[in-house]
């Protein structure tokens, strides 16, 4: 998968093409406390790498990529870099700008997640530094929870990002186990349609994207050998038609 | 469509329910407010007697006092954010699962008022839907109310699209759901004998946003255009007359939802603040307490609801709500808020007499605490603890102190008249005994006694013109206090207006970014509330010493007046003042409370810092002032009924030693006719005769009056008890 997911196709130039192909797509993944955005980032690593605590929130962003070996690093505020642990991470002890967590994982060589901590506790400088995230990603996934879906607070946050960057933006529908009937998810979605439905890409529910996640790499498998851009191959269109 | 996430991902079945630990569940306890009602049907059940017992110069009181007992309900406010459980926790406490209506989707469009036994007799219609006025619809479809208002000060000529697309759809879903005529309805308001759900859905429901074109089968939704419903109930699950009112969610993405809440807030006696066990005490939460704080201190109980859907509910419930007191105490050190978590739907399911399915049969069993998988102890659903704490709260409301304040200006009213009739006794006494010696004894006594009666009135008027002086030196002081208070809070906003102007050209002169910049109007609402509070408590205090420099000197008078009376009356009464005092107007939103995006158009407007730091300075004035005139105003309005109360209770008294003077003139009368020559022996067997009935009479009132005294001073001792209890705990 490439930079060129979602948009810039046709415009870049070949070498920068070239260089950006070799990166993994950048994706962001933002919303409000407890809207299941750790949860996302485990489902689309395919593992529980990341600690889904539901007391000790995230509270430095994690950078989730490649690495040959597997290992936690925490970014001072200074630029400093010292190993760090997720027990520590969980204890509250580690304060810093970011944690960069290094995988072998396959999955991680076209995929470079950023999990940010959740909005919503009223830190102005936590919400500029996720505004910069999201500004820098090339795919942006919003998680509201199916059960208290898009709150104001959450379209006011969406709404001060710029129209470039809320056109790289998904609604990831979390939580939809949770429904206590089936209709529900249904009614849910025809809420948001019309109350969100413009301002985003689309609007997904996780398992959606995870298959869409799957079939592109599939996709991209099994047409490598020709120019293997994700934005062209059949499976996207699901994901890019707004 | 699969919402299912992979499975491994759960860990497990981790966010379905676990074995927990049983809560203790609280014992069966009494109804909501019934320590309460015992005192205020004793109130009136003494009212009764005292109706027909006291003169002519209690009655006003006297009516005052029975429509507060008979119409006086205790309102709970029901708040939070949107899908927060609100309606649902209702339902549960009022034990009508199902009754309101509520949906996955923000369903509660109105603020609606359920009123348990709170009138004097059942309404004849058990609903009532009022509807928007031509001209408040006019401002909401035009305009949209104050949120336009304040954008458009901030940024002039903008149009607010999402604002006015929101307004467009709901007015053309009128139309769809009403018909074109729909604005013939506007001003009405519809009454029914009967509450069914299919009615409640129709004014009360947001309805689907999707459901197109309205055939005749379906129901029509009025809920776009009712601005208000009251639903009256015969069976009451509270032993106090409760009001409970449900409010649509904060944090609402349709704006004029979220305007119409904030609209509502005005003044209940209890909030229950419902908040998402899953989002817990979000930024907006602690703004909305924020609001409500000040005067409000002992009015707010925290409800976490939906523990059900915690990964692990007996356990995460805990921590959560360990959380959610911490973060209290940090943001609000000196309110004590009581903090309960629970689940309401869990609540609703227990009494629910249908069978469940599914999902709601696996909880129906972990509820009743049999036949689950886990063989898990009931989940306590915190709805009793609940109970217990509006009972509590209720003991130490502006509710107690009412009846507080009833009890002791009856004792008073009680006491003067037992004065008033000891006098009468003692004369009958004194010319009985005069009679029966001679004459002339009794000519001196009578002449006497009209001497002593005319000082008596004559003090009883200059009481009287006194009282009218007092009020003059009230009006004086409340006049000067609200002129200070004004300027202060006046120059508070002007220097906040100042500084933040300066702060902000500077930091535009030094290239600053404004991409993210907000006004902070947090610190002056709070140095306003502050100032506000202690400029009140000057006042009061003044108002107070007002009274106790012209009570001992009525002191004097009436104790020359009526040797045996040993009332507090002359003493300044110690109602809480600032009970009574709103801080609502606080709570008014301004341009400030708008978000960035805003701000971003406006510093696209204009180009210098100056003019930046000057146009924001005028901003801030322009939105404070009227919100320092709204506090004063509220100010003046709490003294004032403070004032009036005292005169009143005064007045009374006054009126009532008045009309024992009067009394007692008959009686003089009466006793002097044989002086008159026009005394025969049968009409002086008469005279005695009535005599007699007469201290018979004034015997028994003394007796009744004396019985009266005691309840209500027992009445008192038990609702002090009550607020002493409840601050122990």
């Amino acid at each position: 998968m490439s930079r060129s997911l979602l948009h810039r196709s046709g415009q870049s130039r070949g070498a920068e093409l070239l260089a950006e192909a070799r990166l993994p797509t950048r994706v962001a993944i933002a919303g409000e406390m407890n809207s299941g955005k750790t949860w996302l980032a485990n489902g689309l690593l395919g593992s529980q790498v990341l600690p889904t605590s539901f007391v000790t929130r995230t509270e430095v962003p994690t950078v989730v990529e490649f690495g040959a070996k597997s290992r936690l690093v925490l970014e001072r505020s200074d630029g400093s870099r010292v190993a760090a642990s997720w027990e520590e991470v969980e204890a509250g002890t580690c304060q810093g700008r970011r944690l960069r967590q290094r995988l072998p994982s396959p999955r991680l060589q076209d995929l470079r997640l950023v999990d940010t901590p959740g909005l919503g506790d009223g830190d102005e400088q936590m919400a500029h530094r996720i505004r910069c995230i999201c500004r820098s990603a090339d795919l942006v996934l919003w998680c509201t929870s199916a059960l208290q879906a898009w709150k104001a607070s959450e379209r006011d946050f969406w709404l001060s990002l710029s129209p470039r960057v809320r056109d790289k933006g998904l609604l990831v529908v979390t939580f939809g186990d949770m429904l206590r009937h089936d209709q529900d998810a249904g009614r849910v979605l025809a809420r948001l349609q019309a109350e969100a439905g413009l301002h985003f890409r689309k609007i997904v529910f996780p398992a959606q994207l995870f298959d869409l996640l799957a079939r592109a790499r599939l996709q991209r498998a099994i047409h490598s050998a020709r120019e293997p851009t994700i934005a062209h191959s059949p499976s996207t269109p699901a994901l890019l038609s707004a | 469509m699969g919402f299912e996430a992979p499975s491994q991902l759960h860990g497990g079945d981790a966010r379905r329910v676990q074995p927990f630990n049983r809560q203790a569940d609280a014992p069966c306890q009494e109804p909501i407010g019934a320590p309460l009602e015992r005192a205020r049907l004793r109130i009136a059940a003494l009212l009764n007697d005292l109706e027909g017992m006291l003169g002519e110069h209690a009655a006003p009181l006297l009516r005052e006092a029975r429509r507060q007992i008979d119409e006086r309900a205790c309102r709970i406010a029901v708040i939070g954010q949107i899908k927060a459980g609100k309606t649902t926790f209702i339902n549960t406490l009022i034990g009508q699962p199902g009754l309101l209506p509520t949906d996955i989707n923000p369903w509660t469009a109105v603020v609606s008022a359920l009123h348990f036994r709170s009138g004097v007799a059942t309404p004849e219609h058990a609903a009532v839907f009022q509807l928007f006025s031509i001209d408040e619809w006019k401002q909401i479809a035009k305009g949209g109310g104050r949120l336009r208002e304040l954008t458009e000060r901030l940024v002039p000529g903008f149009q607010p699209d999402l604002l006015r697309a929101q307004l467009e759809v709901m007015r053309s879903r009128s139309e769809r759901r009403l018909g074109a005529k729909f604005e013939q309805l506007l001003g009405k308001s519809h009454r029914f004998k009967t509450i069914t759900p299919e009615l409640l859905a129709d004014y009360i429901s947001a309805g689907d946003p999707n459901l197109q074109a309205s055939t005749t089968e379906q129901r029509r939704n009025y809920s776009d255009i009712t601005r208000s419903a009251d639903l009256y109930f015969d069976d009451s699950p509270f032993a106090f007359p409760i009001t409970l009112i449900d409010t649509p969610g904060t944090n609402d993405p349709f704006l004029v939802r979220d305007e119409i809440t904030r609209r509502s807030l005005e003044n209940p006696d209890i909030y229950i603040f419902v908040l998402s066990a899953l989002q817990p005490l979000s930024a907006a939460d602690v703004a909305m307490i924020r609001l409500l704080n000040g005067l409000y201190k002992d009015r707010i109980i925290v409800f976490i609801n939906r523990v059900d859907q915690l990964a692990n509910p007996g356990v995460d419930a805990t921590i959560v709500r360990r959380s959610v007191k911490k973060r209290l105490r940090l943001e609000f050190p000196n309110l004590h808020i009581p903090v309960i978590s629970g689940s309401a739907w869990l609540g609703g399911l227990e009494m629910s007499s249908q069978p469940a399915s599914g999902k709601e049969a696996q909880f129906s069993a972990l509820v009743a605490g049999s036949g689950s998988p886990f063989a898990a102890p009931a989940l306590a659903t915190g709805m009793s603890e609940v109970a217990a704490a509006i009972t509590q709260m209720m003991c130490n409301s502006t509710i107690a102190v009412l009846l507080q304040q009833i009890a002791s200006c009856l004792l008073e009213l009680v006491r003067s008249d037992q004065a008033g009739v000891s006098a009468q006794l003692q004369q009958m006494q004194t010319l009985f005994e005069a009679e029966r010696t001679e004459v002339n004894a009794l000519q001196k006594k009578i002449a006497e006694e009209e001497a002593a009666l005319a000082a008596f009135e004559a003090r009883a008027h200059a009481l009287r013109a006194s009282f009218e002086e007092m009020q003059a030196h009230f009006d004086r002081t409340i006049e000067s206090g609200q002129n200070m208070l004004r300027s202060e809070l006046r120059s508070i906003v002007r220097d906040f207006a100042q500084t933040s102007a300066d702060r902000l050209a500077a930091a535009i002169e030094n290239g600053v970014s404004t991409r993210s910049w907000r006004c902070n109007v947090t610190p002056l609402r709070s140095d306003l509330e502050t100032a506000y509070l202690t400029a009140f408590d000057d006042l009061a205090r003044d108002v107070v010493r007002v009274e106790q420099f012209l009570y001992p000197q009525l002191q004097v008078i009436v104790s020359n007046l009526l040797p045996g009376y040993r009332g507090t009356v002359l003493e300044a009464p110690e109602a809480p003042l600032a009970g009574s005092l709103s801080l609502s107007a606080l709570t008014d939103r301004v341009t400030m409370d708008l978000d960035t995006h805003w701000w971003t158009h406006w510093f696209r407007a204009r180009r210098s810092a100056h003019e930046h730091g000057n146009q924001l300075r005028i901003l801030i004035e322009n939105d404070f002032l009227p919100i320092v005139e709204q506090l004063v105003g509220d100010a003046v309005d709490s003294l004032r009924q403070r004032v009036e109360y005292t005169m009143q209770r005064a007045s009374a008294i006054a009126s009532g030693l008045l009309s024992g003077v009067e009394q007692r003139r008959q009686n003089v009368a009466v006793q002097a006719a044989p002086l008159r020559g026009s005394d025969d022996v049968q009409s002086a067997a008469h005279r005695q005769g009535e005599q007699i009935a007469r201290i018979q009479k004034c015997l028994e009132q003394q007796a009744t009056l004396t019985a009266s005294c005691e309840e209500l001073e027992s009445i008192l001792a038990g609702l002090d008890g009550l607020q002493s209890e409840s601050a122990r705990r």
